[in-house]
């Protein structure tokens, strides 16, 4: 280590081994410090003002915003819905993602083909998934949905227009676009798990079933964990689904679309930082868990 | 090559065939509904009964006129290059500093790690007013910097470059200072090579994420001269009067999944590296 120092001091005119390390995470550094860490103490400040974005110059507030937010009965439907939501979509995608990656894991033909189109949705923009979706829940008897219902012999519904049935089918559009990703990591931990325990039950007689019950989902337990806990924290930051498929009576309403309805529709910035505060309070308990469960090597994931 | 022991006996593959095919036609069946709905001649009419399968005919000049209509042209230009931008920004930033963690010592460097490991766990939704309010004092409102310029201390992607610059073996970076090289060329034409992959996957990633990026660009862009796939796909709701519209409504929206879906297919392998990278090990 030594003589390498000192042959870079040489050889890189002047600037001492420490000065180079400085140079090489400066942009990054720079970068970090103004969008992410200032922003960060920068909420702090906003959230305890009545900064608006036009108007008179902010004052100090206090708690006031927060105080607010926890008798803002908006706010407490914007949550429970949140949280429906992402309890729905979670467990649903984990659900479905873990029966396809079963059915994956078992040795067959074309498993790439249908790994791919199954996965087709996950990449597919958010935007056009709504807006192909909107079409498919069209309230007439010729929608997609209403045609399906109509083959068990119910319906026409009139889905997202509806307001108890809004959010769910807000969910299953949701589900249906994300368990891709599920399915893709519970594959992988599938994969993971020695081919002896398998060999072994068989030679006991065990069923199938047995199998799956009794070896998959004990040893499967960390990765459906990890995917529920994702869902979680993404389910707590759905923002564009709802936004651009709006349920009425606030029906689909959930904490990132009203923080950003009262920054940048009502110009609240105050008060619209003191929501985040809350909301993220929420979503980094989850990665708490998730990190406690994981470790911080291995477990993080923000795509 | 895992064995058949897994599997029954083969009566349960075709159950296991026909599950996997009706995922497939779950997954893929609204892509084929729009498809037919997007080719439909000008005088259709929706019908009320069951979805139509087939168009009545195959009009394929409704995608020309939904381009047209959506300024698609403009869109995918801009759309490209802020992907390109950000891609760039964020890899040569994390790259450097994803180097330095690994590679390097320096003073202070395992606290700034560890301050940036703990602002990973605060999501976006803190800092989307504050940052908002910062951009409009530096005058960066409708333009595509705030796309572009943070994402060179993307925090995410320094720690996937500093894990992967640990697998890189020091004897290479030490048998280049023997031979001469400066600390700058070492990075260029020793570290930054042996990235490649890394980088590959990021390159493919960053322009996934910035091309199906729908709340930045809602944020930041106002002016239609400026807008994103996302945001002119969004805006063609104006268009909507006849049914026609909405014929042409559908093709738009395949015109917008187009090149997300190509790029993943043909960079597939990308993708599944990137799961298992972010995910967990396999």
């Amino acid at each position: 280590m030594q003589t390498i120092h000192e042959n870079k001091r040489k050889r890189s005119k002047g600037l001492s081994a420490n000065a180079w390390s400085y140079v090489f995470i400066a942009p990054a550094m720079i970068g970090f410090f103004v969008f992410r860490a200032f922003p960060i103490g920068f909420a702090v400040w906003v959230s305890l003002t009545d900064w608006e974005l036009i108007g008179p110059p902010p004052s100090f507030v206090g708690v006031q915003n927060y105080v607010q937010a926890f008798h803002d009965p908006v706010f407490g439907k914007a949550f429970a819905n949140t949280l429906a939501f992402t309890l729905m979509t979670a467990l649903g995608a984990a659900l479905v993602g873990l029966i396809f990656a079963a059915l994956l894991d078992r040795n067959i033909r074309g498993s790439k083909f249908f790994r791919t189109s199954l996965y087709v949705p996950v990449i597919t923009p958010v935007v056009a998934v709504v807006r192909i979706w909107t079409w498919l829940y069209s309230p007439s008897p010729g929608g997609l949905f209403n045609w399906v219902a109509g083959l068990f012999g119910s319906g026409p519904y009139r889905w997202i227009m509806d307001p108890d049935m809004a959010l769910p089918s807000l969910a299953l559009m949701t589900i249906w676009q994300g368990f891709g990703w599920d399915m893709v990591i519970i594959l992988a931990g599938l994969k993971g798990i020695p081919n002896v325990f398998y060999e072994a039950a068989t030679v006991d007689g065990a069923s199938w079933w047995d199998k799956f019950a009794h070896i998959t989902l004990p040893l499967l337990r960390p990765v459906m964990l990890f995917v529920f806990i994702m869902g979680g924290i993404n389910g707590f930051k759905t923002f564009a689904q709802p936004y651009l498929m709006q349920g009425p009576m606030n029906s689909t309403l959930t904490t990132s679309l009203y923080i950003f309805q009262n920054a940048f529709d009502n110009f609240r910035m105050g008060y619209a930082a003191a929501l985040s505060f809350i909301v993220s309070v929420v979503i980094m308990l989850l990665s708490v868990v998730q990190f406690r469960a994981f470790g911080g090597e291995e477990g993080i994931s923000y795509e | 090559m895992s064995s058949g022991v897994r599997t029954r006996a083969n009566g349960g593959k075709v159950l296991v065939y026909i599950l996997l095919i009706i995922g497939v036609i779950i997954s893929l069946f609204p892509f084929y509904v729009s498809l037919v709905h997007a080719l439909q001649p000008d005088y259709y009419i929706e019908s009320s009964g069951a979805p139509d399968l087939w168009p009545l005919e195959f009009r394929f000049e409704n995608f020309a006129i939904a381009w047209e209509k959506g300024n698609f042209s403009r869109a995918m230009l801009n759309t490209v290059f802020i992907a390109a931008a950000t891609t760039a920004v964020k890899i040569l930033g994390s790259c450097m500093a994803g180097y330095a963690f690994a590679k390097r010592d320096f003073k202070g460097k395992n606290v700034i790690f560890a301050i940036l490991m703990l602002t990973i766990m605060i999501p976006d939704e803190v800092t989307m007013v504050p940052t908002y309010m910062l951009m409009l004092k530096l005058g960066w409102v409708n333009t595509y910097l705030p796309l572009i310029v943070p994402a060179v201390g993307d925090v995410f992607s320094i720690f996937l470059f500093k894990q992967f610059m640990e697998s890189v073996p020091n004897s290479l970076i030490d048998a280049a200072r023997i031979d001469g090289c400066n600390e700058w060329q070492l990075f260029w034409k020793i570290v930054l090579p042996t990235a490649k992959p890394a980088i590959a996957t990021m390159a493919i990633l960053g322009f996934q994420a910035s091309y199906n990026d729908f709340m930045g660009p809602l944020i930041y862009l106002n002016d239609e001269r400026l807008f994103t796939v996302q945001l002119q796909l969004k805006a063609f709701d104006r268009f909507y009067n006849s049914h026609f519209d909405q014929v042409l409504g559908s093709a738009a929206n395949l015109i917008a999944c187009v090149p997300v879906i190509v790029v993943f297919v043909v960079f597939q392998k990308y993708f599944v590296e990137s799961v298992s990278l972010s995910g967990m090990k396999g």
